[in-house]
């Protein structure tokens, strides 16, 4: 019986121990994991809400220019930092504070204290985009008050 | 009869929820003759109370209206009383609920629960319930309160357009709300057509060879041009046709027409289903319309690709899409 406890207590040693490796080759893999990098997202989905369409219509595929519209974060040392977005050939824009809705690699920041967070202009209070559950997304209005449009990324390899 | 007088427990069991759910009905809807558009009009219901619960309770009334005629700022509404033991009451104004009330089975906003359990009453446009109270609180018991009887009177303004639909109204006790033991369809609709303006009417309570999606845009909206190629009566010679194309003529503020008028993917309508076509637009992109210069009016028609078939209004016209949006 008491071999028996040794033999268990030994078997748990070597199984935590085999752990402790794993964890060493998954230190490994992050140490050279690029830390420097961007992510390049397009659009999966444009909902345009209204009072009678409460929950939304996509109508992404109904226009072709939305699927000319980029957007990619510039990651430094795993951070965001910077973003470009190309409006494409997008016959407006999405942002109402710049009438030209082109941006070019300039510096952003995510803010985590707002829910959902914030990617703004860095140093500003103009949002570019929220992320929420794992997307960004742009609200946005076009003529009428009641009609609110969403778009949804997705990244793209 | 043994098995009469056997079942005569359980029959009157089964009944009974009938004859007290059937307690409150609109007995009468007096619209008027000739209503016109951005004018005030008169409206008259006539409501029922036979009394086969007790209860201490304000009146709640909704009117099922088009959004545009944004009735909750304008409508004035008062009713009378006949036949409340406790003394009737008369003229007393409606006012609007407290838009945070909920209704009491569905704990919704007294607004939602109605569209959510009455729905929209046959009405395809933007129309909403609009929800008002009773200031009396009526002290109801069923050996006091044999049948009471109310007229509402309603004045409200009109909209801008010409329009028709179905126009709703709705009554029960504020504290029971929709309790199936106090409430039955206590919901009644009535045709109401306005007219006077000189666009075309806007007709909610059919479908149309046009229509657009949203119901409500203007024109630096996308929007949805949608065409029945059958609707109701009207049977067009697109029937049948797998592809559908679209002509296009926009109206700008500096006077100009801008006319699309091709035979491609640009203007090919997507089916939706045997008689139903659909095309999105935006329009400022599908006319290349340009910088600093407005759509004024827009106009369609349709065709089978070899334009030996044109769809166009009865009249020849084309049909105009015109911005809703207020």
């Amino acid at each position: 019986m008491k071999n028996l406890k040794l033999l268990l207590i030994a078997l748990l040693f070597i199984a935590f121990a085999g752990g402790g490796c794993e964890n060493k080759v998954s230190n490994q893999m992050e140490g050279e994991y690029p830390q420097n990098y961007d992510v390049n997202y397009q659009i999966r989905q444009v909902l345009q809400y209204d009072p009678m369409n409460i929950n939304g219509i996509d109508v992404s595929k109904k226009l072709t220019f939305f699927s000319s519209i980029r957007f990619t974060l510039h990651y430094n040392e795993g951070k965001i930092t910077h973003l470009t977005y190309s409006n494409g050939t997008a016959p407006f824009s999405p942002f109402t504070f710049n009438a030209n809705p082109e941006y070019n690699k300039v510096e952003c920041e995510l803010n985590y204290d707002a829910l959902p967070h914030e990617l703004r202009l860095k140093g500003t209070t103009n949002v570019i985009a929220y992320f929420q559950n794992g997307e960004f997304t742009m609200p946005f209005q076009l003529g009428c008050g009641s009609i609110n449009y969403k778009y949804t990324f997705t990244n793209v390899q | 009869m043994k098995y009469l007088k056997k079942y005569k427990k359980w029959l009157l069991i089964l009944i009974l929820p009938f004859i007290i759910v059937m307690c409150m009905t609109i007995e009468n809807i007096i619209h008027p003759d000739d209503p016109q558009v951005n004018s005030e009009i008169e409206i008259g219901v006539d409501l029922k109370l036979t009394a086969e619960n007790d209860d201490n309770t304000k009146m709640v009334f909704a009117i099922l209206a088009p959004k545009s005629w944004n009735i909750a700022n304008s409508a004035q509404l008062t009713y009378t009383t006949s036949g409340y033991t406790r003394g009737d009451v008369t003229n007393e104004p409606l006012t609007l609920i407290d838009p945070t009330a909920t209704e009491p089975t569905t704990a919704m906003p007294w607004s939602t629960a109605l569209q959510s359990e009455i729905g929209l009453m046959g009405n395809l446009g933007p129309v909403e319930w609009v929800v008002f109270e009773s200031q009396t609180v009526f002290i109801i018991t069923d050996e006091d309160e044999k049948l009471i009887t109310a007229h509402v009177k309603i004045k409200l303004r009109t909209g801008s357009q010409n329009i028709k639909l179905f126009m709703g109204y709705f009554f029960c006790g504020k504290n029971r709300g929709m309790h199936s033991e106090y409430y039955k369809a206590n919901a009644l609709s009535k045709v109401i057509t306005v007219t006077g303006a000189s666009g075309p009417l806007t007709d909610y309570t059919t479908v149309s060879l046009t229509s657009t999606t949203p119901q409500t845009f203007s024109y630096d909206d996308i929007f949805a041009l949608n065409f029945e190629s059958v609707a109701g009566d009207t049977e067009t010679e697109l029937k049948g046709i797998d592809k559908v194309y679209v002509y296009g003529k926009a109206v700008c503020s500096n006077g100009s027409e801008i006319v699309i008028d091709a035979i491609s993917d640009k203007t090919l309508m997507e089916r939706l289903g045997e008689t139903s076509y659909q095309k999105y637009i935006y329009p400022r992109e599908f006319f290349n319309v340009p910088q600093n210069v407005a759509i004024t009016a827009l106009y369609f028609h349709f065709n089978n690709g070899d334009k030996s078939i044109v769809v166009k209004q009865t009249s020849g016209e084309d049909f105009e899409i015109s911005e809703t949006c207020e």
